[in-house]
C-alpha cells in the first residue's frame, strides 16, 4: 500500500473509511513511521482545536442584550395607541368638516347633523338591499350545485348497479382511502400553516 | 454542535413560539443557551474581545428582530449561525478583508518548523506540549482566509457536523468537507512555519 495522502488521514481521523479501508489503513501505518508521524501531527491539531478554551463571557453579557430587546408590552401598547391616535384623527377631522360645511353653507350643525343621519340611512337601506341580493344568489347557487350532486349521486348508482359486487367493494374502498388521504393531505396543510403563523 | 447539549430542536422550537407572544424569559433563554458558542465562533472569526462581543450581541438583536421569519423546519442553532456568519460576511465587506480563492491548491512544500510529535514523553511534558500548540493554533486560527477559518472553527472548535455547516452555508456536504480538508492543511502549514519555541 503507498503511503497515506493527507485526504485519506482526514477520512480515517473522521471515521469516514469503510472496515476494510480502516484495516489497510491500521496496517499501514503499523509499518510506516513517515505516516504514522503525519497522523499523529494532524490528530494533535485537531485535539488542541477541540480543547480551545472558551471564550471569557462577561457574566452581564445576556442581560446587556435583553436590555436592548424592546418590551413586547410596550409594543403593544404603542399598537393601542396607534389605533387610538388613528380614531382621534378622524373623529377630528368629522368634527372640522361638520364645522367647515356649516360656516361656508350658512346652514345650521343641527341641520347638518339631521341630513348626514339621513344620507347614513340611505346607505343603510342600501346595504340591506344588496345583502338581502346576495343571499338570493347564494340561494340559487345552492340549488344548482344540488342538481349537479344530484345528478352524480344518480350516475353512480347507475354505475354500481351495472357492476358486481366485488367492483363495488373496491369503488367504495377506493373513495374512502381518497377521502382518507385528502382529509390527512388538508389537516396537515392547515397545520403547517398554523406553525408558519406561530413563528 | 452537539445535539444533545444545545440544540434540542423541540424546545428552540416552543422557546420561539413564546418569545413571539411576547414571553421575555423565552428569549433570555435562547440567548443564555447560544451566548458561549457564539462567542467562541466570533472571537475567532474577529480576534478582538469588544468587537466579538459587539457582533455577538448584535447577532442576538438581528435574530430576535427577524424572529418571526424564522422557519419551524429548520434547527434554530443553523438559523442563528447563518445571521452571524452574514453579519460577518458584511463585517468583512465593509472592512474590505482580504481573502484567498478557495479554488488555490494547498502548498504541501514541508520546509519550516515541523510540529513536534509526542510518542512516548511524560504526561506533564505532553500537557505543556498541547498548551504551547493551542497558543499557537489561536494565531493561526487568524491567519486563516476567512472563508476557510470559519468552517474550520465550526467543524474543530464548536464542533458542527459537516451537514450543520453546509446548512448554514447552504453549500452541498462534499464542498464543505473539501474546504475544511483545505483548512486544515492550511492550518497545518501555517503552524509549521511558525517560528518554532525556545
Amino acid at each position: 500500500m503507498p503511503c497515506l495522502t493527507a485526504d485519506r488521514l482526514y477520512a480515517f481521523l473522521d471515521g469516514d473509511l469503510s472496515p476494510a479501508e480502516k484495516t489497510a489503513v491500521h496496517r499501514h501505518l503499523a509499518a510506516c513511521e513517515t505516516c504514522r508521524l503525519a497522523l499523529t501531527a494532524r490528530t494533535r491539531i485537531m485535539e488542541a482545536a477541540a480543547g480551545l478554551p472558551a471564550f471569557d463571557l462577561p457574566a452581564n453579557f445576556a442581560t446587556g442584550i435583553m436590555a436592548r430587546v424592546p418590551f413586547p408590552a410596550a409594543r403593544s401598547r404603542s399598537l393601542f395607541r396607534g389605533w387610538r391616535i388613528a380614531f382621534g384623527a378622524g373623529a377630528a377631522t368629522v368634527i372640522l368638516g361638520f364645522g367647515l360645511t356649516a360656516i361656508f353653507s350658512g346652514r345650521s350643525i343641527a341641520t347638518l347633523l339631521l341630513d348626514a343621519a339621513a344620507a347614513f340611512g340611505g346607505y343603510l337601506h342600501d346595504a340591506a338591499n344588496a345583502l338581502a341580493k346576495g343571499l338570493k344568489v347564494l340561494l340559487l347557487a345552492g340549488k344548482v350545485v344540488g342538481e349537479i350532486a344530484g345528478q352524480v349521486l344518480a350516475m353512480l348508482r347507475t354505475v354500481a348497479d351495472s357492476v358486481g359486487p366485488e367492483t363495488q367493494a373496491v369503488l367504495a374502498l377506493g373513495s374512502v382511502a381518497i377521502l382518507i388521504t385528502g382529509g390527512l393531505f388538508l389537516r396537515r396543510r392547515i397545520m403547517t400553516s398554523e406553525r408558519t403563523y406561530e413563528n | 454542535m452537539s445535539e444533545d447539549k444545545r440544540s434540542s430542536v423541540p424546545d428552540d422550537q416552543k422557546l420561539v413560539r413564546r418569545a413571539l407572544r411576547g414571553d421575555r424569559e423565552a428569549f433570555e433563554t435562547i440567548v443564555r443557551k447560544y451566548q458561549q458558542p457564539m462567542l467562541n465562533y466570533v472571537s475567532r472569526m474577529v480576534h478582538e474581545r469588544e468587537m466579538a462581543l459587539d457582533v455577538s450581541q448584535e447577532v442576538f438583536l438581528r435574530a430576535y428582530a427577524s424572529l418571526s421569519s424564522f422557519r419551524p423546519e429548520y434547527k434554530f442553532s443553523t438559523w442563528l449561525f447563518r445571521i452571524a456568519s452574514n453579519y460577518l460576511i458584511d463585517h468583512w465587506r465593509k472592512k474590505k478583508v482580504s481573502t484567498v480563492s478557495l479554488d488555490q491548491p494547498v502548498d504541501n512544500d514541508d520546509d519550516g518548523c515541523y510540529l513536534q510529535v509526542a510518542d512516548e514523553k511524560a504526561s506533564v511534558v505532553l500537557d505543556l506540549e498541547m498548551k504551547e500548540l493551542r497558543t499557537r493554533l489561536e494565531t493561526a486560527i487568524g491567519s486563516l482566509p476567512v472563508h476557510l477559518r470559519e468552517l474550520f472553527v465550526w467543524r474543530h472548535v464548536t464542533g458542527m457536523s459537516y451537514e450543520e455547516m453546509a446548512d448554514i452555508k447552504k453549500l452541498p456536504v462534499g464542498t464543505v468537507k473539501n474546504r475544511v480538508f483545505q483548512a486544515k492543511e492550511l492550518m497545518r502549514k501555517l503552524l509549521e512555519e511558525q517560528p518554532c519555541p525556545v
